[in-house]
């Protein structure tokens, strides 16, 4: 099964190949059966992929520790759950995946545009097909999976500790998923600019798309989130590691393009900005996998490195940059606006304001990110840049976009006007004076939080009246209920209301971040049946008594687990386990954390150390003292709660409506020839 | 204008809600503003500590790190403080032991002023460029005739176009 899975990979790589040509020339030349064959070779090079990927898959749930990438990252004892997504725990499996992911979404686009965008599909299949080709010679070449050792091991080393963790195996594949979606859109305007049909079409076409891209991309680094929280065992949940930041780089670009295609759409301008933002998407997605693959700059991130692949990537980026910025000068004429802004106060200008915040934050996470390795290579000084400088830089960016957030999306196109300034943020402006107001008196005297909620507040207010106003219309108009009218609003036009609720969530989860100014933590020793008490900056107390430890044998660790009873204003509260794991075959240890959740905090408990590990295990000392840190992390519940609510928000805005299921099933008669007898491709559907 | 303000006044209800829960969560936060009783050394041990990236850690601030000489470091820098030490006192004296690379805020001078300068350079002349190029453009629109003015629509018209928009955008995206 696995040399099948090798001869796979051959296949898809000449298929790849081929196709690119196919389509390139076939789209230069308007041969349609050329680009009839680039179009089926995708659909090839997407079998083939499911083939190698079913082979490594094979090779791990087979334990075929012959195998180079097999033997460095599973062994006998693995769970057959993280056995399988062994196909994306090392470098050499993630670019097969990558690969795999790449061929899915290349399919769907061409099954999709069988009678569609036929002038696009040559260059869109085209420009697919090129990446698809870089990935597989790259995996071929430089990082095969089926490598095979000199020797067969009896069995392999085992899986990073770190990445035994539930969310490790679906952080992974969906960030990639948002990573290799956004490469559809960049096909079609890489399509767009050799076809040279730069009208709003290509955006309206892959506005889906884009969409797609941005909740996968979304999700997968608030998966990342998650992950780091329970697994990293330090409390928090973003650190501004350097891989972190590569992933965040084109969720804002990405973001900045979402906003500024409606411009492009309602008024005609911004065509090259567009442009050069979905393109700088797609290289910002393979400078994260660069940055990720490298290991240039220290990161948590670091069981994943290869320098002689970071170069590969590094290269193919640089071409792609220049191959870009060519199409972009030869089209400069074609990408002038149609219409020009017209006021300071307009919907435009609060979205370019928002595109410059986006822009700017990227360029400072980027600054930031690089700068330990531009210091050391041009002033001869490795300078670092940690966490607090990235909150200092990033902190009045993500205040200033939570307040256009609010702004944006209900002022007036063209040109607000006195009235129109007051019926619209009267209401929201109020709000937010009204939360500082409360905060104030409160006690809340942290400067980032208050302007965090009273933001916050206006922005949410500015969402609610929204909701209010539409609902109550529709409901005086088609004489519906308000629960119905609530309903229809949001199906009616679900890009807008979804939109909407994305900002909602978006606030929720700001707020959950400004409650990290509140976090408490304590490092006690404690001795079975003694108590340590924490109070949460809620006011109430927290007494945690350590009760007991224990050990049992898993399936490739063994684990000691502290039992801690706690109580909360001297009522019980259940008990909290922390965890010291040994990994037997890599010889490494762990740590897992115990959360107590509510709606408001987090009691976050790390077992930091054991006074007599070994005497737990022998049972000469099987109740020893230990340290543990406990923390009380006001507000994170929301910050994951914002992030389901963004979430469900992106999913109804992309959710195809009724109408256009109609027209597709109208659309499903069988498809029309492609090829003309004389072999001239005929455009179909056009 | 009358329908506008009943319209706002729910409007004002609707929000009500958001600060009930804004309420509920603020109030006790006072305790913490007040109870936070922590001494003056222990204090500035605290922030040289959020001011120095771990040796013993790939990647993570010594305040968070883990492992055990991150613990007996994060140690020795509480008994500088406890011996009078200031904040910045304690950061070059560490960075004296372990090295520059471990400084995780860069200076604002010398050649960690760059790492300070650029982004917001970045954002003023960004900002420079649009209001420059929003000048532009008002002043060529400024000299054609004003077009009619967008908001003077009541919340029924508004609805209605919005139904109308979203019909077509429906169409449109048919169309694709």
């Amino acid at each position: 099964v696995t040399q099948i899975g090798e001869v796979a990979l051959w296949i898809a790589l000449v298929l790849s190949i081929w196709g690119a040509g196919a389509a390139f020339l076939g789209g230069r030349s308007r041969r349609g059966d050329l680009v009839l064959s680039a179009e089926r070779s995708v659909i090839g090079v997407f079998v083939m992929l499911i083939v190698a990927s079913g082979a490594v898959i094979a090779a791990f749930l087979m334990n075929e520790y012959r195998y180079q990438y097999v033997a460095g990252y599973s062994n006998r004892d693995l769970s057959v759950f993280y056995k399988v997504s062994g196909l994306w725990a090392g470098q050499t499996g993630s670019l097969v995946f990558w690969a795999l992911l790449l061929a899915l979404f290349a399919t769907i686009t061409v099954v999709q545009n069988r009678t569609r965008n036929r002038e696009f599909m040559p260059y869109v299949a085209g420009t697919l097909l090129v990446v698809l080709a870089f990935f597989l010679v790259v995996i071929v070449s430089v990082s095969n999976p089926f490598t095979q050792l000199p020797f067969t091991p009896a069995d392999g080393r085992g899986l990073n500790p770190q990445l035994q963790n539930y969310w490790m195996t679906i952080h992974p594949p969906t960030l990639y998923l948002g990573f290799t979606a956004f490469t559809v859109p960049f096909a079609f305007a890489v399509s767009a600019l050799l076809s040279g049909r730069l009208d709003t079409r290509w955006i309206t076409t892959t506005r889906r798309w884009t969409l797609v891209a941005w909740f996968f991309l979304t999700n997968g680094i608030i998966f990342g989130m998650m992950w780091a929280y329970v697994e990293l065992g330090w409390g928090g949940y973003w650190f501004w590691d350097p891989v972190e930041n590569a992933s965040l780089l084109p969720w804002l670009t990405g973001t900045a393009f979402l906003h500024s295609v409606m411009i492009q759409e309602k008024r005609g301008m911004l065509k090259m900005w567009n442009v050069l933002l979905i393109l700088g998407t797609f290289l910002l997605c393979i400078f994260a996998t660069f940055l990720t693959r490298s290991g240039l700059i220290e990161s948590v991130h670091s069981f994943a490195q290869n320098l002689q692949i970071a170069w590969i990537f590094l290269g193919f980026m640089s071409v792609l940059t220049l191959a870009c910025a060519y199409l972009v000068w030869m089209r400069r004429d074609q990408l002038q606006p149609e219409s020009q802004v017209e006021s300071f106060l307009s919907r435009e200008a609060m979205f370019l304001g928002n595109n410059l915040l986006f822009i700017g934050a990227m360029f400072a996470i980027l600054w930031g990110t690089m700068f330990p390795l531009i210091s050391e290579g041009l002033l001869g000084q490795k300078i670092s840049v940690g966490p607090p400088f990235f909150n200092r830089v990033n902190i009045p960016i993500g205040l200033g976009l939570l307040a256009l957030m609010g702004v944006g999306p209900v002022i007036a196109w063209r040109r607000a006007s006195p009235r129109n300034l007051r019926r619209n943020f009267t209401v929201p402006v109020v709000a937010g004076l009204l939360a500082g107001a409360v905060l104030w008196f409160a006690g809340v005297r942290h400067v980032q939080v208050l302007l965090t909620f009273i933001i916050g507040a206006f922005t949410m207010a500015t969402v609610v009246v929204e909701f209010q106003k539409g609902t109550r219309a529709r409901a005086a108009i088609e004489g519906e209920g308000i629960a119905r009218a609530f309903g229809s609003l949001i199906q009616k036009n679900r890009r807008r209301y979804g939109g909407y609720i994305v900002h909602a969530g978006l606030v929720i989860m700001f707020m959950g971040f400004a409650g990290a100014a509140y976090d408490v933590e304590k490092q006690v020793t404690l001795t079975p049946g003694e108590s340590t008490v924490i109070t949460s900056p809620f006011g109430h107390e927290y007494r945690l008594t350590y009760q007991d430890m224990s050990w049992y044998t898993a399936t490739n660790m063994t684990k000691i687990v502290a039992s801690l009873r706690v109580e909360r204003n001297e009522r019980a509260a259940g008990l909290l386990t922390a965890e010291y794991r040994w990994y037997r075959q890599r010889q490494e240890t762990a740590t897992e954390v115990g959360i107590r959740r509510a709606w408001n905090e987090d009691l976050y408990l790390i077992m930091a150390g054991i006074d007599d590990a070994d005497g737990v295990v022998r049972g000469t000392n099987p109740r020893p003292a230990a340290t543990f840190r406990v923390l009380v992390n006001p507000l994170v519940p929301w910050i994951w709660a914002g992030g389901f609510i963004m979430a469900l928000g992106t999913l109804i805005a992309m959710w195809p409506t009724a109408a256009v299921e109609i027209v597709r099933r109208k659309e499903a008669a069988p498809p029309r020839l492609e090829v003309s007898p004389d072999r001239e491709m005929v455009e179909v559907g056009a | 204008m009358g329908r506008g303000f009943r319209i706002q006044d729910s409007g004002f209800r609707g929000v009500l809600l958001v600060f009930l829960v804004l309420g509920i969560v603020s109030l006790p936060l006072s305790a913490d503003a007040q109870s936070a009783q922590i001494t003056r050394s222990e204090d500035t041990a605290e922030r040289a500590i959020g001011k120095i990236r771990s040796p013993y850690c790939p990647g993570l601030m010594l305040e968070v790190c883990p492992s055990p000489e991150a613990e007996a470091l994060r140690d020795s820098i509480r008994d500088l403080a406890g011996e009078g030490m200031a904040e910045a006192e304690i950061v070059e004296w560490m960075i004296g032991r372990h090295g520059e690379e471990w400084r995780a805020i860069p200076k604002r001078s010398g050649r960690g002023m760059f790492a300070w300068l650029l982004p917001p350079l970045f954002l003023v002349v960004g900002a420079g460029l649009l209001v420059v190029r929003l000048r532009r453009d008002r002043k060529g629109v400024l000299e054609r005739p004003a077009g009619p003015v967008a908001d003077e629509i009541t919340d029924a018209e508004r609805a209605r176009l919005d139904t109308a928009l979203s019909e077509w955008e429906i169409e449109e995206e048919a169309e694709v």
